[in-house]
């Protein structure tokens, strides 16, 4: 079984057609690039994986399990993470705090 | 030798010397007190909120709870995809600044004798004077608010104190939001080196 799979995923925003059921899967152990020029839509595509955006047809799977209607810190739980094209760190904090919020998710206190 | 009053009020706390003061233009007005007035437990409940607030604050930055607030403000898009769930802690961050300004809230109504949404909500009044304390003091930094406190009450009454000002007195305000906007953007607790700075250089030459 594949560890990600995208099944006929389509996403509109408005009229525009941003992604066009698009399905993949990607394996335990596998390195998956995703190319394409400018505003083909793998930032978009990113963004429905990750939950920041509900696909308008189709359905991403990890592990089997359905997470296109999770939210975002959801999926986070269920182990997906992501980086941004412009990265996001946590401005006014030290590294060390950076890394300390992150860990929170898998600590108690 | 018996006194007559035509008002007694028991207790010089704010409620008691605002009632007094307001007792006291329709007839004569006793306020009889166990301590010296200055000493009343107001003052001391007001210091105890201030003091209760700044270690609730302290506390609650230094947990995990902190760290997701800041988090949350620094960037809001990855806190979430870190697997923080920003709409819960920001519904627990409005919680508790409302728990904090209610108490504040409450003594200010005492404080004042009366309450109405104008007092609190039009832009030259309370809600202006705490958003100035803020700015002037330091955003995110838990000396910020206190410096501010110090210097905006003190300048507030003493530019207020000014003769023949009138409701003129607001402007400084504005002007002082927006120099302090420009050359200090962090406050005076966040740009305290910038500040010794410029008197360091001023000094030399």
């Amino acid at each position: 079984m594949s560890l990600l799979e995208v099944r006929g995923v389509s996403k509109f925003f408005g009229g525009l057609a941003a992604l066009n059921s698009v399905s993949f899967s990607v394996n335990k152990g596998e390195i998956f690039g995703l190319i394409g020029p400018n505003g083909a839509g793998k930032t978009t595509l990113f963004n429905v994986v990750n939950g920041f955006y509900k696909p308008s047809k189709g359905e991403v799977l990890f592990n089997g399990k359905r997470i296109s209607n999770l939210k975002p810190h959801q999926i986070c739980r269920l182990g997906i993470a992501r980086t941004f094209q412009v990265v996001k760190p946590l401005q006014r904090m030290t590294v060390l705090d950076n890394v300390i919020a992150s860990a929170f998710l898998r600590a108690k206190s | 030798m018996i006194h007559y009053f035509d008002t007694v009020i028991i207790g010089s706390g704010l409620a008691g010397l605002r009632a007094a003061i307001e007792a006291s233009k329709h007839g004569s007005v006793a306020v009889l007190t166990k301590l010296y007035p200055t000493r009343s437990h107001s003052t001391a409940a007001q210091g105890g909120i201030a003091a209760g607030t700044f270690f609730l604050v302290k506390k609650v930055i230094e947990s995990k709870l902190g760290y997701y607030f800041v988090a949350i403000r620094e960037a809001q898009d990855a806190a979430e995809s870190l697997g923080i769930n920003t709409t819960f802690y920001k519904t627990i961050a409005l919680c508790l600044s409302g728990i904090l300004t209610g108490f504040a809230g409450a003594f200010y109504t005492n404080y004042m004798g009366y309450i109405d949404p104008k007092v609190v909500f039009a832009l030259h009044d309370i809600s202006i004077v705490t958003i100035m304390v803020v700015m002037v003091g330091g955003v995110a930094m838990y000396w910020g608010p206190i410096i501010g406190a110090i210097i905006m009450v003190f300048l507030a009454e003493l530019i207020r104190s000014i003769p023949y000002l009138g409701t003129a007195h607001q402007t400084f305000f504005g002007i002082l939001l927006i120099v302090i906007i420009i050359f200090l953007p962090n406050g005076i607790a966040g740009d305290f080196p910038k500040i010794k700075n410029i008197f360091r250089i001023g000094g030399t030459s």
